[in-house]
């Protein structure tokens, strides 16, 4: 096979940096990256990006674990570069505060990010309502640079980017020999999948400069997350809605819970407020499979269901997506010598 | 009763509210009277970034050190209070980082989260071998200074924008007690050979990315002269530059090509950032701090003066507690006078 023509559905974080990873690890590969959004109005741009990781009920932890690794491993190189101000990657320090003691002491990820200790009586006395805290840093990918970024290291790849609304995977088997489904929300309707289900979230986007540090409540609910322009306030988690219009009664309850949390956010100016739909499932869908369709084969690859934690695997199952469409390629390859036999 | 402050930088203009708020009531009398060549945003306290933090040891000044926690104690206190963003006051961790293991500074006990650096960190300051990460205040003089004389105009504090060439000049004007918070021009008022200019310069550029404090130290070559980026609400602050006995002001080529190329190194991102602005300023570096009482007689008359400069490059860290103690030695001269210019009891 020449060069294997390669589609990925979606230009999010996971479309980007599954192409990205795709162009890495088969160089003769044709990649085009087809969306009908494109940065600033996917998911993964109301999203703050930060590399905290959620915890997948069904996928194994060391697996979690595997793909939260790579993907601060290699954020963190960017963050050592000088391009990292232009990728939107920065180094962020702050707590995670409990008002009752958490399930775990330590979560599956404590040793990755960086000095991650439990906090201080002292340090415990900026939160009043809380009783326990941990402190460390870590990173934020700031949206839409970091997806623009993605989108010219993949440009000078020579990959491809094309509006377009894929309503059906076979729409693309003629074009392309190998599809990579990225669709994150859109996968419910793209490929049918029941068990993907929306959690809504809203946010705000505010000015206010002098907050330095993240704050999240370890509900998970209320969260402080500076940027490098806006700091994004949230959130929600309204499960099964589908709704993408902003609630006022939400964003006054919002702005609320995280002055509680950071009271100098009175003075915040600018609100911006923003929805996205989590794309949730039980388990993240990074997985391979053949559609057959009138005597005609389809390779597809999944890598959809991030949910809450998008940005924290990211680039683990992008690798994870790459090596599966590096299957594909070698499936097809033996298939089609095979066939000249 | 008459006050004369002479000096509105962040040491002037606290120790001028320290004494208003305690002893107005007190003293109803009470007139104070703040002189300065120079007002925000011209003083030196305008040009330093704010970032509370003392010099790696303190020599055995047990004062120093107690002044430096009383300050920070004062503005943790005020961090959650509506005035914190007036006032500039916002929390900000960083790294110090050093080439080889240093003993724990006398503030480990005072910031939040004081600890050594991990492997991995380090990582990210390759060169640097050591390090600590805590958590400290940011008091921006660009803010404090104007909520500081908001604060006292308030009270009805008057300023006057007047260079003061001697003491005499304003005690003969019938002012009781003088506070010496003149900085680096103490040394016209009175001269003072402890008392040299350790002069500083950064460079303010634009990158809002970063979110920490990065204090490089070289032990030969002393405080601040090695590189350090302090972001500010606004602006970040590049430096690394310590001469002492330098008086100019002037910005010099030669340095900024060296607090642009060492900062640069520690973050090469800073390569993308946007130049705003360059300052040159002179940090009244002194052996200790003079915070002390003088009784000076000038012609006939006596006037108490209260010194209260050689702060160095840590002004604003130890201000607080500088102001207070200066607020106790006014208190002192307030009992004397009472006791003097009582009358004569029955007890006769």
């Amino acid at each position: 096979m020449a060069a294997p023509k390669v589609a990925v559905v979606g230009a999010g974080v996971i479309g980007l940096s599954t192409a990205l990873c795709i162009t890495e690890t088969c160089p003769s590969c044709s990649v085009t990256v087809l969306s009908d959004q494109f940065s600033p109005n996917t998911t993964s741009d109301v999203a703050a990006g930060m590399l905290i990781p959620h915890t997948y009920p069904d996928t194994p932890i060391h697996r979690q674990k595997q793909w939260f690794k790579e993907t601060f491993t290699y954020i963190f190189a960017i963050s050592n570069s000088a391009e990292a101000s232009e990728a939107g990657i920065h180094l962020v320090s702050g707590w995670q505060v409990f008002k009752s003691a958490p399930k775990e002491e330590l979560p599956f990820w404590s040793d990755i990010v960086l000095g991650f200790r439990p906090m201080s009586e002292a340090e415990l006395q900026k939160f009043p309502q809380h009783r326990f805290g941990q402190a460390f840093t870590t990173l934020k990918c700031d949206c839409p640079p970091y997806l623009l970024w993605l989108e010219k290291r993949l440009k000078a790849t020579g990959a491809q980017m094309s509006t377009r609304k894929v309503a059906d995977l076979w729409e693309l088997h003629r074009e392309y020999d190998i599809v990579v489904n990225c669709a994150g929300m859109g996968a419910h309707q793209l490929v049918g999948d029941k068990q993907l289900f929306p959690v809504r979230g809203q946010v705000l986007k505010v000015h206010a400069p002098w907050v330095k540090h993240f704050i999240r409540d370890g509900d998970g609910l209320t969260y402080v997350y500076p940027g490098i322009h806006r700091v994004t306030l949230g959130g929600t988690r309204e499960k099964g809605s589908w709704s993408l219009s902003p609630d006022p009664g939400t964003t006054r309850d919002i702005f609320d819970r995280c002055c509680s949390l950071e009271p100098s956010l009175q003075g915040a100016q600018g609100i911006e407020v923003k929805v996205g739909l989590r794309p949730s499932r039980q388990c993240v869908r990074v997985q391979r499979e053949v559609l057959s369709q009138g005597g005609v084969k389809l390779p597809v690859v999944h890598n959809y269901g991030h949910g809450a934690g998008g940005f924290s695997v990211h680039r683990g199952t992008a690798k994870e997506a790459a090596n599966l469409v590096g299957e594909c390629i070698s499936a097809l390859q033996s298939s089609s010598s095979r066939a000249k036999l | 009763m008459r006050v004369a402050i002479i000096g509105a930088g962040v040491i002037g203009l606290s120790s001028a509210l320290c004494i208003h708020e305690q002893f107005h009531g007190l003293v109803p009398s009470l007139e104070l009277e703040v002189y300065a060549d120079h007002f925000t945003p011209h003083t030196t306290s305008d040009g330093a970034a704010g970032l509370w933090q003392p010099y790696l040891s303190d020599h055995g000044n047990l004062q120093e050190t107690l002044w430096n926690k009383e300050t920070f104690d004062y503005l943790l206190s005020h961090l959650h209070s509506p005035a914190a963003k007036e006032m500039g006051l916002f929390l900000l961790s960083g790294y110090n980082l050093f080439t080889e293991p240093v003993p724990d500074p006398s503030w480990k006990n005072i910031v939040l989260g004081f600890r050594n650096l991990t492997p991995k960190e380090l990582e990210l300051f390759p060169g640097y071998s050591y390090g600590w990460f805590n958590t400290a205040l940011m008091l921006e003089g660009r803010s404090y200074l104007p909520w500081l004389t908001n604060r006292l105009t308030q009270r009805g504090v008057k300023f006057f924008h007047k260079k003061v060439e001697s003491f005499q000049e304003v005690s003969g004007d019938g002012v009781d007690v003088v506070l010496n918070c003149s900085g680096m021009r103490a040394g016209d008022l009175q001269p003072d050979p402890e008392l040299q200019p350790g002069r500083g310069q950064v460079i303010k550029v634009l990158a809002p990315w970063v979110k920490h404090f990065i204090v490089t130290h070289d032990l030969k070559s002393g405080i601040y002269n090695s590189p350090y980026i302090i972001p500010g609400s606004e602006l970040t602050v590049l430096g690394g530059i310590y001469q002492h006995g330098n008086w100019s002001e002037e910005n010099s080529a030669k340095d900024h090509k060296l607090i642009w190329d060492s900062c640069c190194r520690l973050l090469p991102t800073l390569q993308k950032a946007k130049i705003v602005e360059e300052w040159s300023g002179l940090r009244p570096a002194r052996p200790s701090v003079r915070l002390e009482r003088e009784s000076i007689r000038l012609g006939s008359l006596q006037t108490e003066v209260i010194h209260n400069y050689g702060h160095g490059g840590f002004g604003i860290t130890i201000h607080r507690g500088c102001a207070m103690a200066a607020a106790r030695i006014f208190g002192s001269i307030l009992q004397e006078k009472k006791r003097l210019s009582s009358p004569p009891g029955p007890r006769l």
